[in-house]
């Protein structure tokens, strides 16, 4: 059996407290949709913070709860309709991506799709590659979030499969190789503030459109 | 024109939360729901100005976040969170919305349920009571970065500023206060 991959503790933390960049909250939202453990971890943090609001030192407000009551019997707004279950994208993904990403191939045996929900420009895209595709040794500049959502694939630093996240830091070098017989369709984040400067940096600022 | 309702004979005061939301929920319960409004809308304001909003802001947006409250309260399930809990993720989109235009995706696992946290309204009264009092326990110094980076979301490097210490020693007492209070909540539950 291969260990898990998980999202790490202060990426888990920034979520919970809700200073997390909308594109590492997806992140960890669909990770924690695959892997009961940090879906755990982020109940208890959120437990947490939860206790800090109970025991918060404020007064009733009383003034504001007319206008409230008034509000009470108006028709909710609509909200979007959910999408069925899908064989690979978890539901806060699919809500991003919808049931049929937009693939673009962008050389052979590379597809990424953008996720249309997200304002342009964002660090985050989807990407495709093809069974046995080899990645070859690359530096990372700033941090890198790969999920893996169908597939999976051998890297210098573990084995990577469905619900696995493969998180960088800056200055990793690492390569990788798709297995053999299936296609792996990975969520991939970025650090936001970096400028690519590396070959692969302009390849992912490629496949993010940016 | 709406029915006359029922006087309640009893005290609020002493009702459980989640009693409240379940009242709301099931028969919308307008008083439970006045009731739920008295605990939090003053907290929930004051998260928001903690925050970084504006007061005016965030009293309009705490009025929305109860409604909210009341609108989604049969999607609330005691044995995932307290309703403080509930709440506070609640809040804490309206905030990420109002501050960041943003949102914050929620997980859904699927195929096997989550375990839950608690398995009874018992379990969880307790390691509700559990967490306040380890929370009242805290050291101060811990406490006081806890509350800004859970309560207020605050970053750990304007923690660092505002306070005067290394970015490491603030990562340290919150990660220490996050372990108690989460052996609190494990064994409070027990």
């Amino acid at each position: 059996m291969n260990e898990h991959h998980h999202v790490p503790d202060d990426l888990l933390s920034a979520y919970a407290a809700g200073t997390a960049p909308e594109t590492v909250a997806l992140f960890v939202a669909t990770h924690a949709s695959l892997c009961p453990m940090c879906y755990g971890r982020i109940s208890e943090l959120e437990a947490v913070a939860g206790g800090l609001l109970a025991a918060a030192p404020a007064l009733p407000r009383h003034d504001l709860l007319a206008g409230v009551l008034a509000r009470l019997d108006a028709p909710p707004p609509v909200e979007p309709a959910r999408h069925p279950p899908h064989p690979y994208l978890p539901a806060p993904l699919l809500a991003y991506t919808g049931p049929n990403p937009g693939w673009r191939r962008l050389v052979p045996g590379v597809e990424t799709a953008d996720l249309p929900l997200l304002h342009a420009g964002k660090p985050v895209v989807l990407t495709r590659l093809a069974a046995g595709t080899r990645v070859p040794p690359h530096t990372h500049r700033g941090w890198e979030l790969q999920l893996v959502l169908s597939g999976g694939y051998t890297a210098d630093d573990g084995r990577f499969d469905r619900g696995d996240a493969h998180c960088v830091d800056d200055g990793t070098t690492h390569s990788f190789r798709v297995d053999a017989d299936a296609p792996c369709v990975s969520l991939l984040v970025r650090d936001a503030r970096i400028v690519p400067t590396t070959l692969f940096g302009k390849f992912f600022t490629w496949l993010t459109g940016a | 024109m709406p029915a006359p309702r029922d006087p309640r004979p009893y005290a609020w005061d002493d009702v459980p939360d989640a009693t409240l939301v379940e009242a709301v929920a099931s028969m919308r319960d307008k008083d439970a729901f006045a009731a739920l409004f008295t605990r939090y809308a003053g907290r929930v304001q004051l998260f928001l100005v903690r925050g970084g909003l504006a007061s005016a802001a965030a009293d309009d947006l705490t009025q929305d976040i109860l409604l909210e409250v009341w609108r989604r309260a049969e999607r609330y399930d005691p044995a995932r969170a307290s309703v403080a809990t509930w709440i506070f993720t609640i809040a804490r989109s309206r905030r990420v919305d109002a501050l960041r235009r943003e949102r914050v995706p929620t997980p859904e696992v699927e195929g096997v349920a989550p375990t839950p946290a608690f398995e009874t309204q018992i379990d969880r009264g307790r390691a509700e009571g559990a967490l306040r009092a380890a929370l009242a326990d805290l050291p101060p110094e811990q406490a006081r970065v806890l509350d800004c980076a859970y309560f207020a979301g605050q970053s750990m490097s304007e923690i660092a500023e505002e306070h005067a210490v290394p970015i490491g020693t603030v990562k340290s007492r919150v990660r220490i206060a996050v372990e108690r209070l989460r052996a609190a909540l494990k064994g409070g539950a027990q």
